[in-house]
């Protein structure tokens, strides 16, 4: 038996491999498998096998069932159909973002499509009093999808990525394609907009000019809402705008669509506002728009510096969606949470700003699990990553009240942020070919060789508008009249890096609902042998051993803090009439990595005949398991 | 509650006529229309029908309303004392009383209960209660965690409720950690109490001040615990250097900082996020969760109800001297006109300020066609044009007992009246107006 969190560095490889397989063994048809680059054939008998000690079938009983030593667990009980054949699965092609009512309705044609394995929940903080969609599914079993430990997927939490809600769809159609074949006893809850009205807005549903149902004063004037962006130049887009001042931190940089941070002697400078009037008066532009607070960035850790950002709000979870899943997560064993959205195009852990007490975030011993799921990724998406980045690292920018943050070290949960979308996720794993028009090697003059450079992440989308879309989805700075003087308009299009072009939506996707698969085949399963159950008249032995037969720990340090021990307890109900004459009745075991076991637990006790002895083991994440003994 | 409001009125015990006594030195009698006893502690029933009794007796000044119910079902509690003459309560820089809120303040809710009562039946004869209740609104919340209290006061057969493991003073959002073994709850507010006092502190933001109780300040584990200099140290400082100047035991009220300031409490909570000000009235070296014996609670009251007082009296308070008119031609004039803040401590503190947590001074002018306007900052001289914002002019902050001159030109008829309203949420509001002639 190793010490607590000792010895990691044995599992990880056969580990990633497990997770790897299970995600295409267990879910994907057979002619659909898609064998990974570094992964081959003994992934796949990986995934045929289970994990040492493991049961051949299903895992654990669940608790109320009873298991004798050391027979295995009863297959899984699946429901008799239901005598008319369910609506087929509703197609998500051709790609499209579709709009709140729609997402309500494929949720619940989901649901429709397979009774058996999924239906809806109803959230509150939704717009205009209705529900948050949401689908509740998983394997058929005994035991209720609510009770399970369970994978929370949440789709454009950030209210701007649109790809994030539709590879949440994704993920959801996917993994119900064939429902028998989902981890048992793990229950999925997908949320694919996890904030309904910034969404709304991003789709172009709810004009920027809108009303918000929750107005915010982001400028602290005492009024809300007050001076949001306008269309100046009639185009019909609202994009950014560039205001120039001596004591501005921009100027244009050698990519002249692209901004800078002005050094010494560099000019012209700018200050760099969305598109507009100062409605307000107040000498700033349209920075107090519809809304304001983002339930990504509405969650009650980091928020030291929340006050720099009006999207973390004046008290944390003061949004009702963010408030929402919050209660969700924790009515739950979440087990696992997956934020669907950005557009780094890769996945990010926690650490959208420093943990209580200034902790760095992941903990240290969270790390190595971390470091596997991002392989795991990267591996099933076939896309480049250069090891695991943290949010702030991912985002390039502190993520003070990040959602990712709290459902770690808040729920405990291994919380995980997928960009569906980013500037090399269409060049997949390759190296862009060629340079940005503007780059270094491309016709250059000398003012502009003169210029400094954007951000690595501004040129990286430059090569990509260039290499892919012919340099189409930027709108060139241009001067329009704003209060008797001139300012440039010009940015980014919809639908360029916030999130993909329709024709680019399968790609961002891709890999995103197996990633989904492995996070939930790898959750913590119990299993509790018992090693000896004899009787010497009226004195009885016990030994059991508790093993955990998924590949993530039982518990997260990150969900009870540094130093923490885990959760993972047994307990023996000692039998009315029986004393316990040697061993404790509740014995804390700590916290299982995936594939441990531990110690053996002895007990010796005074028990009359036909005395039943029932064991019970729970952690934080894992489906309780219980057994009986009659020695 | 009918049987606790009889045992309330007939405990008229000759200890609490003496004691409230004693605490109004001033000749005349005091005005009480409620007999309370300080000599024992409240049951929540006993302490609502304390609460209703003095609401019901002083019109003028009581209000009473529950912010919510505790987990156990319990009211919570608020009590609005001011003298309803004049602004209405929301107008008026308001201080919060907040009372039994974890197991370092379990006599809290006497302590704001006497204060509720000292100060009601002292208004007409204390000059300055009746200036700090005609200036302010104080909001007295005595009982935060009612099922606490329940459980130390009353038999368990009477509150059946196992006690739960989130700490109410553990639950607010500044500095809140989900790694304290649960006793700040899954997440920040996730009480009931704690989310009804927020939101109550939210829909008056007219308070500048909460005062808070404590029996223990365990001095080594405060330095420990100290998260670097408090914000707005220095305003801090001048209350409590008045405190030094004017109480009998000044070392008992104390500044919200260090172990005050720890992660989830109310005052990390009022000074960190909302950038208030935070003070406690502390007795020192006692055991958490033990209640002080109940012969020390009169003693105790009178020096919380003193604190109260001088924290109300350092309140800010917006006032507008007397206006200089000028005629410049026939239908022109200059107004010269001083805004001042005649309380202790600043319109809004620095912290603030500079997060923009409440709103500056606002100067509207009616009565006049404004033409333009100028102010010179606190302690300056030079006036500087100023540009006007929704029809109003915003002043700078103002530091306690500072002014700010003011300068408008205003086009008008003769004998025409300009009106000056100045307000700010945490410094209350005045007005003011000028004969133009």
């Amino acid at each position: 038996v190793k010490p607590l969190g000792g010895a990691l560095g044995a599992l990880w490889t056969p580990d990633r491999k497990a997770w790897l397989a299970a995600a295409l063994a267990v879910a994907l048809p057979a002619g659909a498998r898609q064998e990974p680059a570094e992964t081959p054939a003994e992934a796949q008998q990986a995934a045929q096998e289970p994990p040492q000690g493991g049961t051949p079938q299903g895992g654990p009983p669940p608790v109320g069932q009873t298991q004798d030593p050391p027979a295995p667990a009863e297959p899984a009980v699946v429901e008799t159909p239901p005598a008319d054949p369910p609506p087929a699965l509703p197609e998500l092609e051709p790609p499209s973002y579709h709009g709140l009512d729609q997402v309500a309705d494929l949720v619940a044609r989901f649901a429709r499509a397979v009774p058996q394995a999924a239906h809806v929940l109803e959230l509150a903080g939704g717009v205009g009093g209705r529900p948050l969609p949401a689908l509740e599914f998983g394997r058929p079993g005994p035991v209720p999808l609510a009770e399970r430990p369970t994978v929370l997927l949440v789709g454009g939490l950030d209210g701007e990525s649109l790809c994030g809600a539709e590879a949440v769809l994704a993920c959801a159609r996917k993994l119900l394609e064939a429902p028998d074949r989902l981890p048992s006893d793990v229950a999925f809850v997908a949320v694919p907009w996890g904030a309904p009205e910034e969404l709304a807005r991003a789709l172009g549903a709810a004009p920027a000019s809108n009303p918000s149902e929750r107005p915010y004063d982001e400028d602290g004037d005492g009024a809300s809402d007050e001076d949001p962006p306008d269309d100046l130049d009639g185009d019909g887009l609202v994009l950014c705008m560039l205001l120039e001042d001596s004591a501005g931190p921009w100027t244009f940089s050698r990519d002249e669509r692209l901004l800078a941070r002005a050094g010494p002697g560099d000019g012209p400078r700018f200050w760099l506002v969305p598109e507009g009037r100062d409605d307000d008066g107040d000498g700033r532009f349209n920075e107090d728009g519809p809304g304001g607070v983002v339930p990504d960035r509405n969650f009650p850790l980091g928020r030291e510096a929340a006050w720099r950002d009006a999207r973390c709000g004046s008290l944390p979870l003061c949004h009702p969606a963010a408030r929402a899943l919050a209660d969700l997560a924790l009515a739950r064993r979440t087990a696992a949470v997956l934020l669907l959205e950005g557009n780094h195009g890769g996945l990010a852990a926690p650490g959208g700003a420093p943990g209580p007490g200034g902790i760095a975030l992941p903990l240290e011993g969270d790390r190595r699990l971390y470091e596997r799921a991002t392989e795991t990724f990267l591996a099933l998406t076939q896309r480049r990553q250069n090891g695991m980045h943290t949010l702030s690292q991912a985002r390039g920018r502190d993520m003070s009240g990040a959602a990712l943050d709290w459902f770690y070290a808040g729920a405990g949960a291994l919380a995980l942020e997928i960009a569906p979308w980013g500037p090399t996720v269409e060049g997949g794993a390759e190296v862009i070919a060629r340079d940005a028009r503007y780059q270094d090697g491309g016709p250059l003059d000398r003012e502009l060789r003169a210029r400094p450079l954007a951000s690595d992440l501004d040129r990286a989308w430059a090569l990509w508008l260039d290499n892919t879309r012919g340099g189409l989805g930027f709108v060139d700075w241009h001067p329009v009249e704003i209060g008797g003087s001139q300012a440039l308009v010009g940015g980014w299009e919809a639908r360029t890096i916030q999130d993909p072009p329709l024709e680019s939506l399968p790609r961002a996707l891709a890999g995103i609902p197996e990633f989904a698969l492995a996070v939930g085949s790898a959750l913590p399963r119990l299993e509790l042998r018992i090693l000896e159950a004899s009787r010497d008249g009226e004195v009885v032995h016990l030994r059991a051993r508790v093993r955990n037969q998924g590949l993530m720990p039982t518990g997260l340090w990150g969900g009870r803090g540094p130093g923490s021990a885990g959760e993972l307890s047994l307990e023996l109900a000692v039998p009315p009439g029986a004393k316990l004459l040697a061993g404790e009745a509740r014995v804390a075991l700590g916290r299982l990595d995936g594939g441990e076991a531990s110690a053996e637990i002895g007990w010796i006790l005074l028990a009359p005949e036909d005395s039943t002895f029932r064991l019970r083991a729970q952690s934080e994440l894992a489906l309780p398991v219980e057994v009986e003994a009659r020695p | 509650v009918k049987r606790a409001a009889l045992a309330l009125a007939l405990a008229v015990l000759a200890g609490s006529a003496q004691s409230a006594q004693q605490a109004s030195p001033q000749t005349a009698p005091p005005d009480r229309r409620v007999d309370l006893d300080f000599l024992r502690y409240y049951t929540a029933e006993q302490l609502q029908v304390a609460l209703q009794s003095l609401a019901t007796a002083y019109p003028e000044l009581v209000s009473l309303e529950s912010i919510g119910t505790s987990r156990g079902g319990r009211e919570l509690w608020v009590a609005t004392l001011t003298s309803r003459e004049g602004r209405e309560p929301a107008r008026k820089s308001a201080m919060l009383i907040a009372g039994s809120l974890s197991e370092r303040d379990p006599h809290g809710a006497e302590m704001a209960l006497f204060t509720l009562f000292e100060l009601a039946q002292n208004h007409a004869r204390d000059p300055q209660v009746a200036e700090a209740l005609g200036a302010c609104t104080l909001y007295f919340a005595p009982s935060l965690d009612p099922d606490a209290r329940a459980r130390l006061l009353e038999p368990p057969a009477s509150s059946p409720e196992p006690a739960r493991s989130v700490a109410i003073d553990r639950n607010f959002p500044a500095g809140w950690s989900p790694w304290d073994n649960g006793i700040g709850g899954a997440y920040p507010l996730s009480e009931p109490e704690s989310r009804a006092l927020s939101d109550f502190l939210t829909a008056h933001q007219n308070v500048a001040l909460v005062q808070t109780y404590s029996i223990s300040m365990n001095e080594a584990k405060a330095a420990e615990a100290s998260v670097g200099p408090a914000p707005d140290q220095a305003l801090h400082d001048s209350v409590l250097e008045r405190a030094a100047a004017e109480l009998e035991e000044p070392a008992f009220l104390r500044s919200a900082s260090g172990d005050a300031l720890r992660g989830g409490s109310l005052l990390a909570h009022v000074v960190l996020e909302r950038g208030a000000l935070g003070f406690l009235s502390v007795v020192p070296g006692r055991v958490e969760g033990r209640l002080p014996q109940v012969q020390e609670l009169f003693a105790l009251a009178r020096r919380a109800s003193s604190h109260t007082l001088l924290l109300a009296r350092s309140l800010p308070r917006l006032a507008i001297g007397e206006a200089s008119v000028t005629r410049l031609r026939s239908e022109l004039w200059q107004v010269d006109v001083e805004v001042q803040n005649r309380g202790l401590v600043a319109t809004a503190g620095a912290l603030a300020q500079a997060r923009h947590l409440t709103l500056g001074p606002r100067l509207e002018i009616s009565g006049a066609q404004v033409v333009a306007t100028a102010l010179a900052e606190p302690g300056s001289a030079e006036l500087r044009p100023a540009a006007r914002v929704s029809g109003a002019l915003p002043l700078p902050e103002i530091p306690g007992g500072e002014r700010v001159r003011v300068r408008l030109v205003v086009s008008a008829p003769a004998e025409s009246q300009l009106t000056l309203v100045v307000s700010a949420p945490r410094a209350g509001a005045a007005s003011g107006t000028a004969h133009l002639r």
